[in-house]
């Protein structure tokens, strides 16, 4: 303690005062009512895709991922820019650097986005039906992976699309990405909503997105289990690239 | 010297509020930064705490812990007073009992106790400048910035804020402020004025006089001893807005 009260900072700082940060952030964001929507949203979304038994497990996996990836966008969105403006420098300055206080927003809407998208892929999971019983006459369906390895591929993925939902809202943010949207927003912003829409025929869009489209279309064809390592590869390496980009247009500015 | 700043330059858009700005702060310094409404005295806080990238220039040698009080506290978060200044001290790295003492201090020293439990959003304006204050003060600054700290704040409370300002620059810290109604007992040991973009140090009308004697740069100084605290900060606010120098010191036989 110092001779006026206030005491003076411990030595072992920067991973306490980020998971400080990222804790108030999180505490901001479940007491704001902005975060109401998204996760209502989230809820109704889940409630129409998994209400009634059925499909596969590696199927609701991939379901999940589609309608959850944009919802956990907005909620990083959300929690990304629950502070008012001289609120995000005030904690910048506590925080003893911009570069932590990033750090910690964007750990604050990892754990959200990880945690909606693994309820929603658990609850597809957990609500599926038993395989239908082989028609005479018609070919067998092919296989279907055991539980624990659609949990696993369920895990892999969930990280991966979560990290690609939390780049999507940083470069979104006005905490991550500045004062106002770049020309990186539009970048991201359109093929992302050709993700929303649809799946885009041009390669080069396709490239610049996380496959989701591509993991429902593979679980259709009982070839999640063996693509997951490549989307989930390609999502990381995604996520990278536009943190990458964001970080340049900061330094930028 | 505790920081620098060459060549800083701010542009909002097209507007170029600041541009070439060199200047240096040392410890103890204690500065009332002037200037007109507009004139970029907020964005050049900004810029000296860091919060704020220039749009040329650069700021060197930034002291490791830095406070700053935005012009208006930024009432409008989900927390209470105390939630809200706890959740600030972790952050800046006190552990949980360090900080709860720290803030204790803080919540007596700005005669918030009967507003602990209040939520920032429900705070009168002076009563979030006080929560502005104290959250500045969690960790010893090594520099200090005050932007209009007087806003609102009650007589009682006015007074705290020069003993803030000497403790800072006491500690060998350094002190920049703005403030618009006088300077209600901080008596600068610089002055800032910014026109038209320009920084210019002003004569500082306190200052010894170059022959050593110890007298004001001019003019004659008159003494007057007043009940309390409260009523010295109270005069001093009022003297100060009409434009004298005005120092406020502890009337307590020597």
């Amino acid at each position: 303690m110092t001779a006026d009260g206030t005491a003076a900072p411990s030595a072992s700082g920067t991973a306490r005062r980020v998971a400080a940060a990222a804790r108030y952030r999180l505490a901001a964001t479940l007491r704001d009512r902005s975060f109401v929507a998204p996760v209502v949203t989230f809820a109704l979304v889940e409630v129409l895709l998994f209400g009634a038994p059925g499909g596969y497990p590696a199927d609701n996996v991939a379901a999940a991922l589609a309608v959850g990836l944009p919802v956990a966008t907005w909620a990083a969105r959300v929690v990304l820019d629950v502070e008012p403006d001289d609120q995000r420098r005030l904690t910048e300055l506590a925080a003893g650097g911009r570069s932590r206080a990033h750090l910690a927003a964007l750990v604050a809407a990892a754990v959200v986005c990880l945690g909606l998208l693994a309820a929603g892929v658990l609850w597809g999971v957990l609500r599926n039906a038993p395989p239908p019983s082989p028609r005479p006459g018609r070919p067998l369906p092919p296989p279907q992976p055991g539980l624990p390895v659609v949990l696993l591929v369920a895990v892999v993925l969930v990280v991966a699309f979560g990290l690609a939902a939390v780049a999507v809202a940083a470069v979104a943010s006005r905490q991550v990405a500045g004062d106002g949207p770049g020309p990186v927003v539009v970048l991201v912003g359109v093929p992302v909503l050709a993700a929303l829409v649809g799946q885009s025929t041009s390669p080069v869009v396709s490239g610049l997105l996380p496959r989701v489209l591509p993991a429902v279309v593979a679980a259709q064809d009982r070839r999640l289990v063996a693509t997951a390592p490549g989307l989930a590869l390609h999502a990381a390496g995604w996520t990278a690239l536009v943190l990458a980009a964001q970080w340049w247009w900061r330094r930028r500015r | 010297m505790i920081i620098g700043l060459v060549g800083v330059g701010v542009r909002y858009g097209r507007h170029e509020v600041l541009a070439g700005v060199s200047t240096t702060l040392a410890a103890g310094d204690v500065v009332h930064l002037g200037g007109p409404n507009g004139a970029g005295k907020s964005s050049l806080l900004r810029v000296i705490a860091g919060v704020q990238r220039p749009s040329t220039g650069q700021v060197t040698g930034r002291p490791q812990v830095v406070a700053w009080l935005p012009d208006r506290f930024p009432r409008r978060q989900p927390f209470t007073v105390r939630t809200y200044l706890l959740a600030q001290a972790a952050i800046r790295g006190l552990r949980p009992d360090a900080a709860a003492r720290t803030v204790d201090a803080q919540v007596e020293r700005f005669l918030l106790g009967d507003m602990t439990a209040t939520r920032l959003r429900d705070l009168s304006k002076g009563s979030a400048q006080k929560v502005g204050l104290a959250q500045a003060l969690l960790v010893p600054p090594e520099l200090l910035l005050l932007d209009e700290p007087w806003s609102g704040l009650d007589a009682t409370a006015r007074t705290a804020v020069p003993e803030v300002v000497a403790e800072v620059a006491g500690r060998g810290g350094a002190v920049v402020l703005t403030d618009h109604h006088g300077f209600s007992g901080v008596v600068p040991t610089r002055r800032w004025g910014v026109t038209d973009g320009r920084l210019d140090e002003l004569p500082t009308a306190g200052r010894t006089s170059p022959d050593g004697s110890g007298a004001p740069d001019g003019g004659s100084v008159v003494e007057v001893r007043v009940p309390d605290a409260a009523a010295a900060a109270a005069l001093a606010a009022d003297l100060g807005a009409l434009g004298y120098d005005v120092a406020v010191r502890d009337g307590s036989p020597r």
